[in-house]
């Protein structure tokens, strides 16, 4: 089954990202910053991966930004989902080598579809 | 980017928080107004009033602080219990979705079709029998007139046989005149053509009279079988109309079901809309909770500002009321975005509870009547009663027509008897005829009787001939009901046979309607109780949203306390050097905190690498697709909300894709855009 890595510090967000993901039938892991996420991405490998952009301790584009340089990782797509909106946001995100951004708050439809669309399953 | 000390933020609130309420509840709040400079008169109160509103700082940031918490912890109830109504409404949908189905024969060899075509099929049959009597009555008319034909011929024959009776007499007459062994032939003769005759006579009278029983026999049969199939035909038009009707009025009912089936459907969509409505609603809280979180680090440095900043005993700085007047604006502004965004969540919440609340209700009132329609109805189980009608006179139609071919059976019988009796007897009379001639021709003075035995030969050719007249006539009337006989037999054989696949079928439709009867009630009962209990359920979860309410009075008070405080801190009526500290903390404050700082944070992060890639156009690592021939500037746009990392995964969207990408990307973005 399909493993999705969700990050972010909202435990409200991680929430509704997880019964989002597993009602569109994958299996999630979430992870409260970047710093949890990397820890769980080197326990387990995850297929595609969901983060915020503000947390602390690490933030969604160092976050990011460590996983491409992981060999593990440096093809598995990332979705940046924030609610920053600004162009040069984006322009971060993807510079930090995420795969899609979506500006909160997003519906359920568009999150699932983006995750096929990244995996291809579409 | 969020504070480092965000959690610490809470402990400190949550220290405050009993000290700061009870202060605030136990005396009058302060006002600007009670505040100015005019009124208090000396540093000393001054003081005391920054310290105050230090406490106060304190104590809306940890309600602010307080209502960024609850508001979570709600959201992730509420957002639980929404999760398990959309689980619900799934099941609920998936529930309706199948009755639609069954209702409107969306199944495989649906019961309401098959029982029409075993209608049709008994009444192709009940039709075919009739034309099974349409034929019995046109025969037995024909019949008659064979019969009436045969009559006259049997009075032919009589007429036939008159002047043999005749003869005889002029033989025996004849004879006297001769020897006595002549006078014994002849007498004999006569006596053997007389007894033939009558024997002729008798046999023909008795076969006219087995004939006319037959007939009459027949007749009865014939005349009850009209008169039972014009009431038979009335009946079975009217059993197979109200069959119909059944039907019709369960298909009706079915669709009506089915209708109400897709409208369950619809109203549930609406309510799955809602509840979406409700949680994209509540996203609010993240964005919210990070301005809040900025707000309070800002009230953290006014807070200090004044308790800290200051000499406690003397005269309150000037610039302190300024600082805090300039702060305090720019945390106003701040509270004031972030509560017109939590206020449009809270109505966009409260819109969504409404419709939510309504939709659930109302659907599960559908439900009921949808329900009601099939349940009260009971049309199934009258269709059934109707088939059972149906098969019973298909049942009588056969049956009638054995007994149509029993009562002709004795009929062709008699005509077989008959025309080789009669055939027979002429032949005798024939015989002695001609031995009455060679007896002549030997017999001395013979002539007379010898034209005689001539006479009496050629009248029993005669007879011969007539009864073969009546016998060919008797074999056409035999061969009538022959092939009357026949075709009942064969449409007896056939007929059992479409009544024994009827009597199958029909036991097959009546299980099909009797499972769609039990079937759909229970179906509808069970999905409308859970309609019902997830309209209650709906309400349940609705019960705890106390979002909006806190929303409304948090707004008042924060808003409030920014204003009461922008304002004390302008009545202080003093401005500060550009360059003091207080300037540049103020200046700070205008980029720090904010959402503002960060963009611009990333501004100076991304200037060296903006630069370079106006230079290079791509060394940014972001590709624009600039390959591609962007066919809109809306596109073009949304493409900037796309790019693939340098390394492309296999299963990543290549470039190529761009066109179909970039169109969801720019639906994605753009709506994520307008949705916020």
């Amino acid at each position: 089954m399909t493993k999705v890595l969700i990050i972010d510090d909202s435990s409200l967000t991680r929430e509704f990202h997880s019964h989002i993901v597993k009602d569109a039938g994958f299996a999630c892991v979430t992870a409260a910053d970047g710093m949890e996420g990397l820890e769980k991405a080197t326990v387990e490998k995850f297929q595609i991966i969901l983060t915020d952009v503000n947390m602390q301790g690490m933030d969604g584009y160092e976050f990011t930004r460590r996983m491409r340089q992981n060999p593990d990782y440096d093809e598995v797509p990332i979705i940046i989902v924030s609610t920053e909106a600004k162009e040069l946001d984006k322009q971060k995100g993807f510079s930090s080598g995420a795969n899609l951004y979506l500006i909160k708050p997003t519906d359920a439809n568009r999150i699932v579809e983006s995750i096929n669309l990244l995996l291809g399953t579409r | 980017m969020r504070s480092p000390n965000h959690n610490q933020m809470f402990e400190r609130a949550e220290d405050l928080a009993s000290a700061s309420q009870a202060s605030l509840a136990s005396g009058p709040g302060f006002t600007a107004r009670e505040w100015s400079l005019e009124e208090s008169g000396d540093s000393e109160s001054e003081t005391m009033e920054a310290k105050a509103w230090g406490s106060r700082l304190e104590d809306e940031k940890h309600s602010l602080l307080v209502l960024v918490r609850d508001m979570e912890a709600e959201f992730l109830t509420t957002g639980d219990g929404l999760g398990q109504l959309a689980q619900q409404l799934g099941e609920i949908k998936k529930e309706w979705q199948s009755l639609t189905e069954l209702t409107l024969g969306q199944t495989e060899d649906a019961a309401v079709q098959f029982a029409f075509q075993l209608l049709k099929k008994a009444e192709d049959l009940v039709l075919a029998s009739y034309e099974q009597y349409d034929y019995v009555f046109a025969t037995f008319s024909e019949l008659q007139q064979q019969l009436a034909l045969l009559s006259k011929q049997r009075d032919e024959v009589m007429t036939v046989l008159l002047p043999l009776k005749f003869i005889t007499i002029s033989c025996r007459i004849e004879a006297i005149r001769h020897p006595a062994d002549v006078q014994q032939a002849f007498f004999t003769l006569a006596d053997n053509v007389s007894r033939t005759v009558k024997e002729v006579r008798a046999t023909m009278e008795r076969q006219f009279d087995e004939f006319a029983a037959s007939e009459r026999i027949a007749r009865g049969v014939t005349e009850r079988i009209l008169t039972s199939i014009q009431q038979h035909r009335k009946v079975v038009d009217s059993t197979l109309e109200a069959s119909r009707h059944q039907l019709r009025a369960l298909s009706e009912a079915l669709i009506n079901s089915g209708a109400g089936a897709t409208d369950m459907a619809r109203r549930n969509q609406a309510v799955t809309g809602h509840i979406s409505g409700i949680v994209m609603a509540q996203q609010c809280q993240d964005i919210t909770r990070q301005r809040i979180e900025h707000v309070g680090e800002a009230m953290d440095e006014m807070r200090a500002y004044l308790d800290d900043g200051q000499p406690v005993a003397a005269s309150l700085n000037s610039d302190t009321r300024h600082f805090v007047f300039q702060a305090g604006q720019i945390q106003l502004q701040q509270v004031q975005n972030v509560f017109d965004q939590l206020n449009h969540a809270a109505d966009s919440l409260k819109s969504g509870i409404q419709n939510l609340r309504a939709e659930a209700g109302a659907a599960a009132e559908l439900a009921v009547k949808v329900g009601g329609v099939t349940l009260n109805a009971k049309v199934a189980s009258r269709c059934q009663a109707g088939i059972g009608e149906v098969l019973g006179i298909v049942k009588q139609s056969i049956q009638k027509i054995t007994e149509i071919i029993a009562a002709f059976e004795p009929f062709q019988a008699s005509f077989v008897d008959c025309t080789g009796k009669a055939t027979a007897l002429a032949i005798d009379v024939r015989h002695a005829g001609l031995n009455a001639q060679i007896f002549a021709i030997h017999a001395p003075n013979g002539g007379t009787l010898e034209v005689l035995a001539k006479r009496m030969s050629a009248l029993s050719q005669d007879v011969i001939h007539e009864v073969g007249k009546m016998g060919a006539a008797l074999d056409r009337t035999s061969e009538l009901i022959n092939n009357l006989r026949q075709r009942l037999e064969d449409f007896q054989i056939l007929g059992q046979t479409e009544q024994d696949v009827l009597t199958n079928d029909s036991a097959l439709s009546l299980r099909k309607l009797a499972d769609l009867e039990s079937t759909i009630p229970v179906q509808i009962m069970r999905v409308t109780q859970r309609q019902e209990t997830f309209s209650k359920s709906v309400a349940q979860v609705l019960a705890n949203i106390q979002f909006p309410a806190t929303v409304a009075a948090a707004s008042s008070r924060s808003i409030g306390f920014f204003q009461d405080l922008v304002t004390w801190g302008k009545a202080g009526n003093s401005e500060f050097e550009l360059e003091t500290e207080a300037a540049r903390q103020i200046d700070r404050l205008k980029s720090n905190y904010t959402m503002e700082s960060e963009r611009h944070a990333h501004t100076v992060a991304l200037q060296p690498v903006l630069a370079s890639a106006d230079a290079t156009d791509s060394s940014l690592g972001i590709e624009l697709f600039s390959e591609l021939e962007l066919p809109s500037p809306a596109i073009a746009d949304s493409v900037s909300g796309m790019a693939s990392h340098s390394k492309r995964s296999a299963n990543q969207p290549h470039p190529a894709d761009a066109p179909a990408m970039s169109k969801i990307a720019s639906e994605n973005l753009g709506d994520n855009v307008e949705l916020f």
